[in-house]
Formats: structure tokens, sequence, C-alpha cells
């Protein structure tokens, strides 16, 4: 199992569960999820997201999430 | 004349005398209204060497031909004068429902010229407008203000007015309207303030004659459409603070004098947490769904105490990363802080954000202020604040914005701003286009005569690197132009810049409105010409590519860790494409064929 904390801005805010704080929520997965299956525990559809960073870098759905990751979740709403 | 109501007001208050004046209807068509015919008002009449802050400087109120009209978020009016901070031309704008009640006593535009003898305000009651005694007003918050003027004037006066910051001159003072919205960059309070003019009250009571009037009736179709767009939920949700999440993850959110593009506080200062701690409801101008503003109430288990608006992202940004306040509550005091006194809030950062790092290096001292202040200081901050507004001790410097101290304690480059004033809360290292933006708007680090968020980072309509100077220099201009057209028609940015087809819907609204054909193009067509006037208006007072500038933080240092970690800003670069596109001169002024195209040769 691996633990890595997950944040959601903005409106997905919601799809937090309890525990959630300001600084995100802490996650216990399996080894080798994709954070397209992270996406999915959260009932985020993966269209959704404008912006998803592990680490403050770019990530995609593939990418494979490891021990300690910080996932950040931005949805698609226009900025300005 | 459908959308405009045909008179101008003039008040001159060297002499107290008030006049109007018709529109000229030809003017109108070419200028539209708001920001552009205000710039052609100043253009022609306004002594080119004025000084800002002198008597001959002209202050002008400005709406448009959709304000009022029913159109979508069509409450807002522009102040245009000579900006004291940037000595540039520059409009300022702001939302609420004092806008409508300037267009619906009658008018298109108020001029102010010439400086009253003792403080005064200006009441107006449509046709009936007189100029009154405001020694009481003077020194009192525009809060203050506002609630004492709203006893002595009709119960739907709206009113907008100065604070101490303007009175006393600072540099970006504000002037506020409904209490807490603000007219809020370059300064325009201060030239209010140095008129003597403390307030305008106005109470309208006519109507805008609209063309197309089923048309306009669109505009709650579209209201309920904008609701259940991502932009409408989020923005009545969470409103502009939305943003610091957004900012913050693409490594573009202004921290520590821009040294950085990530706050590590960012998540105890955004919009779930002004939800959870301070947030009492959300608000809207004049005919918006969206609900964007945010009335706020510090609790009862705060440090500080106080009620007001915001913080909007900017300011989040401005006395919060920028200064590494991650104090949701001493951020949300300064800002009131800031209404109140009626300053600017990004300045009032970014002057503080030059503050701290001049004393991080040792130039500026403890002695010069009166106390030390560094980084993240939330209480030397907010006591510095009042100091500006009411320019007591080093806050009289401190008034005179980050320029000017950069420059005088030896460190210009320390200033994170261009032609004097300061950015809003967009890192350029990581957008490079809205870097470019900054330095070829006609009044400097504004965000608001233009900006790139919606196709550098969200990759609307179709994905852009922000990273890269490709295609930078077509997209500003085409937001720029489009930007000048929102304004001129006094109507809010958000959902016309920000919605992927709102350029279009908005020429809709403007034909509907006044009756005159007017495609996408055609608008973009109206809003170059008035960028085009206001860049003639700079040159004409000497500015030029000089001036269209960066500092060397956002050109030469690399950016830090994160997305986009190891970008610079290719300004020269851009900028000589942008220049050809604009078809100005290699000196930044437009060329005679280009102003011919324009309608604007001599």
């Amino acid at each position: 199992m691996i633990r890595v904390t997950i944040k959601l801005a903005g409106p997905l805010r919601h799809h937090h569960r309890k525990g959630y704080t300001p600084r995100g929520e802490a996650v216990e997965l399996p080894d080798g999820v994709t954070v397209g299956e992270l996406l999915k525990v959260f009932a985020i559809k993966e269209a959704h997201p404008q912006l998803i960073t592990i680490n403050r870098q770019k990530a995609t759905p593939e990418t494979v999430l490891t021990e300690g990751d910080v996932i950040c979740v931005i949805p698609r709403a226009l900025g300005g | 004349m459908k959308g405009w109501m045909g008179r101008i007001l003039r008040v001159d208050l060297n002499t107290g005398v008030i006049k109007t004046e018709a529109l000229d209807p030809e003017l109108a068509h070419k200028y539209v209204g708001g920001r552009g015919l205000a710039a052609k008002i100043l253009y022609d009449e306004l002594q080119v060497d004025c000084d800002p802050l002198g008597p001959d400087n002209m202050l002008i109120f400005a709406n448009g031909p959709l304000t009022l009209s029913g159109a979508l978020c069509s409450g807002r009016y522009m102040v245009v004068t000579r900006s004291p901070l940037t000595g540039t031309i520059c409009s300022s704008n702001a939302g609420g429902y004092f806008p409508v009640a300037f267009k619906a006593a009658g008018y298109d535009l108020i001029i102010f010229t010439g400086r009253a003898e003792k403080p005064c305000y200006v009441n107006i009651e449509d046709d009936l407008v007189t100029l009154r005694d405001a020694t009481d007003l003077w020194g009192l918050d525009t809060r203050q203000t506002t609630a004492l003027l709203a006893e002595k004037s009709h119960r739907d006066a709206k009113i907008s007015c100065i604070g101490p910051a303007g009175e006393n001159l600072v540099r970006y003072a504000a002037i506020m309207n409904d209490v807490d919205r603000a007219a809020a960059r370059s300064g325009v309070g201060a030239v209010m303030g140095s008129k003597n003019l403390k307030a305008v009250v106005i109470h309208g009571t006519k109507g805008v004659t609209v063309d197309n009037p089923e048309e306009i009736m669109r505009a709650t179709i579209m209201a309920n459409y904008i609701k259940k767009t991502d932009l409408g939920q989020a923005f009545g949700e969470i409103g502009t603070p939305l943003f610091v999440d957004v900012m913050n993850a693409n490594n573009i959110m202004p921290t520590k004098n821009f040294q950085y593009g990530f706050f590590e506080d960012g998540d105890i200062i955004n919009g779930a947490e002004i939800i959870d701690r301070t947030l009492v409801r959300g608000k809207s101008c004049y005919g918006c769904p969206m609900n964007c503003g945010r009335n706020t109430r510090l609790p009862e288990d705060s440090r500080y105490e106080g009620h007001g608006d915001g913080p909007e992202y900017e300011t989040c940004f401005s006395l919060g990363s920028n200064i590494l306040i991650g104090d949701l509550d001493a951020l949300t005091k300064m800002n009131y802080i800031c209404n109140e006194m009626g300053m600017d809030t990004i300045d009032a950062g970014i002057t503080l954000g030059t503050i701290m790092e001049l004393c991080d290096r040792g130039l500026l001292s403890e002695k010069e202020i009166g106390f030390p202040l560094s980084w993240g200081d939330a209480d030397g901050s907010i006591k510095l604040l009042e100091m500006i507004a009411r320019a007591e001790g080093f806050g009289s410097e401190a008034g005179q914005g980050g320029q000017y101290l950069a420059r005088k304690y030896g460190a210009p480059e320390v200033f994170m701003g261009s032609k004097g004033q300061g950015f809003a809360g967009y890192h350029p290292r990581g957008m490079v286009g809205q870097g470019l933006l900054y330095a070829t708007s006609p009044e400097g680090g504004n965000h608001t005569t233009g900006n790139t968020v919606q196709q550098e980072i969200n990759g609307i309509p179709e994905p852009m690197d922000p990273l890269s100077a490709n295609g930078k220099a077509k997209l500003v201009i085409k937001r720029q132009d489009d930007t000048a057209f929102v304004e001129c028609c006094g109507v809010c940015v958000f959902p016309y810049m920000l919605m992927e087809e709102g350029a279009s819907i908005l020429a809709e609204f403007y034909q509907a409105v006044t009756g005159i054909s007017c495609t996408e193009q055609e608008a973009r067509h109206l809003g170059e010409r008035v960028f085009n006037l206001e860049r003639l208006f700079n040159c004409r007072l000497g500015y030029n590519r000089a001036d269209d500038t960066l500092p060397p933080r956002l050109t030469e240092d690399k950016h830090t860790e994160g997305i986009g970690e190891g970008n610079t800003v290719p300004l020269e670069e851009m900028l000589g494409e942008y220049y050809q596109l604009r078809g100005w001169d290699a000196n930044g002024c437009p060329s005679k064929d280009k102003l011919a195209v324009l309608g604007l040769s001599p």
C-alpha cells in the first residue's frame, strides 16, 4: 500500500470525504494505482479536470502514483 | 440614439458652473462610450503636459451604451483620466449599482474639471445637479462617508466616494462605489481628491431606449445558461478566489514579490477557506446572475474585527502570497482597510512587497519606516497601510508607489510593475503572453486591459503553450482590442471575455441595443481604434518602446521549481512581432497608414 495526499480544488472540493483539511486528504491506495484510478475513487470524471499535478509537476491520468505523492486536481473553470 | 442617453454633464469645480451638452452621435458611434468616448474627449481636450494631480487634469466618469440596457452584466462604469501613478491615460472601472443610477440620471459622461476651493460633493437627481459642501465629510472613510450621504440623500441614491487615501493623494487611491466596489487602479481616487471632490451622489429615474427589446430578453435566457456553465457555477460558489488554486497549481501565483510562482500557504487563503471561515453571502452587480462578489465578516475567534467585501483573487495575491501572508483573517482585514481608506489592494500589496524586499536587501531600514517590517508581517503591514492612507510618517513616501520607492532606495529592479503600475496576480514567467500584455498596456501592469489566462492556462478554445512566444503577439492584440470594446460598452469582462463565445454575444447585444449593425470583427475593430487612440495619447506625452518594459526578474531570472521551471519572458522577441501586427513603427507608435485605417488620422 502507498499513502498519498489529494487536494481537490474549487467546486471539486465537494468530492472530498471525511477527514479533509485545507492541506488535502490522506488516502491509502494499493501499489501501482494510477491518477485515473484515484479520480474514480473520488467520482471525478477524467474529462473534468483542467490540470492534475503531482508534486507540482503536470501529470496525466496514466501517471502511476508513488508513496508520499501530493496530487492536486484543478477543475476546468475559466480563469481571469 | 438608442442605448445612449445623448447627454454629457460638465462640472467645472473652479467656477461651480454646471452644464449639460448633447452627445455628438457621430462621436458615439465611432468611440462607442465608456473608455473609448472618454479617451476621445481626453485626447481632444486635455492639456498635454498637465499635472495629473493639478486642476487642469480632467476626471471623466463614463458609462456605456449597454449599461442599464438589460444586456447581461451591464452594470459597470469607467473612470478615465491621466493617471498620477503612471502618467499615462488610464481607465479604471467598477461594477455595482452606482453605474446604472448614473446612466438612469440621463448622462453618458460626467466630466469634472478644475479644483474646488473647499471639499465638496456633487448631488445629482436626474436633471437637478448641485454642488454641496463636504467639509464635514473630509477625513472620513468610505463606509462612513457613504452612510452619512445616504442619510442626506434620496433613499434610492447610489454613491461613489473617496476615502482618506484619495484626499491625501496616495497615487494608488481608489474611488469606491456602493460601499465596497472599487474603481481601484491607476490612482483615479487621488485625481478626485486633488479636485477636492469627496463624492458623487446620484438618483436617476430614467430608462434606456433599446432597438430590439426581444433580443435583450435573450439576456435572461443567457443568465440561466451561464449559471449552468463551469464558469457560472464556480463563480457563484467560490468567486474569483477560486483562482488561488488555479494559479498556484500552474506555478503562476506571484509570491514574495514575484520571486516565485507558488505559495505554500495558498491552501489556507483560497476560495474554499473563505467559504468555510468568513463568507456571509455572494454578491452580484446589476444584471449579473453569477454572484462572484464575496461579502464577508471576520469571525469571533479572529484576532481582527470587521466586515465588508473581499478578498477577491487579486487581493489574495497582492496582500497574501506577494508578501508571504498566509493568514486569511489578516489578509481580509487588510482588504477592509484598503476599501475603507479607498486604496487599490493590488498596488498597496505591490508597494508593501517592494518595501519588504528593500528591507531584505538592507536598502531600507527600520529607522526610516518607524518599525521593523519583514516578509509575512501582518500587523506591520496593517499598520503601514493605515499610515499610507493617512500620509503619516513613512506612509507619505509609500503612498508614492513601489516604483518611486525602488528608485529612491537604489534598486529600481525591485519594483514589480510596468509604467509605474504594479502587476496583477499572474506571473508572466509562467504565461509569457501576459507579460507582453502588461508591457504594452496603456497603463502598465494592469490586468483589466486584457488577460490571457483563458487561452494560455485554460487552453480555451484550444491548447496553447504558455511558456512559448509563439502566437502570443496575435493573442495579446485580440485580447486587448476585445477588452477595450467591453469597456466601451459598460459591461463586465467576465461573461464576455471568459466565455468562449463571449465576444460575438457582446456584438449581438450591442446591435440589439443600439440598432447599429455589428459583427464580432466590427466590434474588435472598434476596440482596436480605442486602444490605438490611447496609444496616441501616450505617444504624444513621449511614451514609446522604452516604456514597454518588464523588470529583469521576469525577462532574465529563470522561473523557479514547478511547471515552467527555468522559463523567462522573451519580451523583445514578442514585442517586435506585436508592433508589426499592430501596424506600429519600431518605436511603438501607430503608423500613418494604421491611423488612416482606424479613422484616427489628424
